[in-house]
């Protein structure tokens, strides 16, 4: 082929692909939106500053926590362990509240809840919400106040292992009239793995693009590996099994030999997990072994559990309400309640008031009062 | 009169589409074209006072517009790219239709930025080398050695390639 020939190829194939590419819908307001906001010099503008903000807010944010939960110790919970007791405004807002039990029977001990803590916080921080509070006692509390995601990613993110395999699909197997790996399903056939976390060095999140997009570094023998597949299966379909069903699909476009691996968003069915929900279990990490099998039962909202004591104790003012985990009263049982902390006056004269303190015990997944349980006094002018 | 008596937001508004599909072209993703003309139009806005000429403005846009899809493609060079697939997709399923020549898309892809900008330039948009060189801010020259450099590159990969 000479200059002649390549160039008009190159001319046909650049004006069929790009000469009538549609302009997303989103970009003339993005760009107005931006522009107005630099004729005003307040603020961040771009989409990826606004990206950078929000982990910047994020890492504010978890020194606050972590500092929130230093201060609250000792504040009144019970359960052994326990760190995290909401401040008495958090009652009036609109926190949504999360409990992680760990698994039936399991051995639990506080360096390996401290790391489940530590990578549940970094999941929903990937997650992209910047401004949560965590608490860590026989279970693992979560709240936060943003709108998004729904529930069902929370709880998804929450609850899963986290367990991760890089699997070649090979060509002889996978494609037409062959076998189908399907997003959100067990691969139709085991397949071995090149590697697991165990080749895996760090998983970030990457906000180099408008999608969201991970990085993953690989160790060097997992990066040998992966490079000499690649090499070798330019095309080929690899998948990213996580926790046993295919998270995500990609092709290797080219021999892959720097280690470093960058998928980005679009690769995942929003049927099954949102490509979101599966970057953020891979960026926290994989819950240690005593917490595999953690479940995220549905709590009643704290409005309810609030409606509930409220009834039981006729009155008075909440202070606190509280999702914890608790012993129940099976043996090593553990349950998810809400704590309930209500003053009540009490005025025998007019000369002084004492204020009752009564913690009622909320089932937080039926919503039925368990207990009320008297915890002092006080005597108020 | 400087930028700051243009309507410079105005200009950016106009071109926008164009300025787009010429990021798309370059950066071969439409993700990061939208971030590219974003943070091209703000960088316009804030070096607006180096525009004295309304008729400057297109080629003045494209080079604030270039040098940030060069800083992207830079950044994307860090990390080797998976070829995400489209939502939905199966192995079993047709491959992604990504226009009518794989191969050249391939070779074009594997290109590296100053290249890749040329060509798109010199046989997309059709430009001579001296416009060419107007807009990326280099000499006509480079711009000349640039595209032989880039033809001979495609040329082996698609050979290699068989394409």
């Amino acid at each position: 082929m000479d200059d002649l020939e390549l160039e008009a190829r190159l001319r046909t194939h650049l004006h069929r692909r790009f000469d009538d590419a549609p302009i997303p819908s989103g970009l003339v307001s993005d760009v107005e939106q931006s522009l107005e906001t630099a004729a005003r010099p307040v603020g961040l503008a771009t989409r990826t500053g606004r990206i950078r903000l929000g982990w910047a807010v994020l890492a504010a944010a978890l020194v606050i926590a972590v500092g929130a939960i230093g201060l609250e110790k000792g504040h009144g919970a019970t359960s052994p362990g326990a760190s995290s007791t909401p401040s008495p405004q958090a009652t009036a807002s609109r926190e949504r509240d999360y409990i992680v039990l760990p698994p039936t029977g399991a051995s639990l001990d506080k360096p390996s809840a401290g790391l489940a803590t530590d990578i549940l916080g970094a999941r929903i921080g990937a997650l992209g919400i910047g401004n949560f509070g965590m608490g860590t006692g026989y279970g693992i509390e979560l709240s936060f106040e943003s709108t998004d995601p729904s529930d069902a990613s929370v709880r998804a993110v929450l609850g899963a292992t986290g367990d991760v395999q890089v699997v070649p699909l090979p060509a002889a197997d996978y494609g037409e009239g062959k076998l189908t790996a399907t997003i959100g399903a067990p691969l139709p056939k085991a397949e071995p793995a090149l590697f697991g976390w165990e080749g895996i060095a760090s998983i970030a999140t990457d906000t180099s693009g408008s999608t969201p997009g991970i990085l993953v570094t690989l160790k060097p023998a997992a990066a040998r590996a992966f490079g000499d597949y690649a090499a070798a299966h330019v095309g080929d379909t690899i998948a990213i099994v996580l926790d046993g069903r295919v998270a995500m699909l990609a092709v290797t476009s080219n021999a892959i030999t720097s280690g470093q691996i960058e998928l980005s968003g679009g690769t995942v069915d929003p049927a099954w997990w949102p490509f979101t929900e599966a970057a953020a279990i891979l960026v926290g990490g994989e819950l240690p072994e005593a917490w595999r099998g953690a479940s995220v039962p549905v709590i009643v909202p704290r409005d309810q559990a609030i409606a509930a004591a409220l009834a039981a104790t006729h009155g008075g003012t909440v202070q606190l309400a509280s999702p914890t985990v608790d012993l129940g009263p099976l043996a090593g049982a553990l349950r998810a309640v809400w704590y309930v902390d209500i003053y009540q006056p009490v005025c025998p004269d007019n000369e002084s008031c004492i204020s009752m303190y009564v913690r009622v015990r909320v089932d937080a997944v039926t919503g039925t009062v368990i207990d009320i349980a008297p915890q002092g006094s006080s005597v108020a002018p | 009169m400087s930028g700051r008596g243009l309507d410079v937001a105005g200009l950016v508004m106009a071109r926008l589409a164009d300025s787009y599909r010429l990021a798309r072209a370059i950066l071969l993703d439409d993700g990061e074209a939208e971030d590219a003309v974003q943070e091209a139009s703000l960088s316009a806005w804030r070096r607006r006072d180096s525009l004295r000429d309304e008729t400057r403005f297109d080629a003045w846009f494209d080079r604030i517009l270039v040098n940030q899809c060069r800083d992207q493609l830079r950044r994307r060079g860090r990390a080797v790219r998976l070829a995400a697939l489209p939502i939905g997709f199966e192995p079993s399923a047709a491959p992604p239709d990504t226009g009518a020549d794989p191969d050249l898309d391939r070779a074009l892809d594997a290109l590296d930025a100053d290249h890749r900008i040329v060509v798109v330039m010199r046989y997309w948009q059709d430009r001579t080398v001296d416009d060419i060189a107007d807009r990326v801010g280099i000499p006509a020259g480079t711009v000349k050695s640039r595209l032989h450099h880039a033809l001979r590159t495609l040329r082996a990969t698609l050979e290699a390639g068989h394409g």
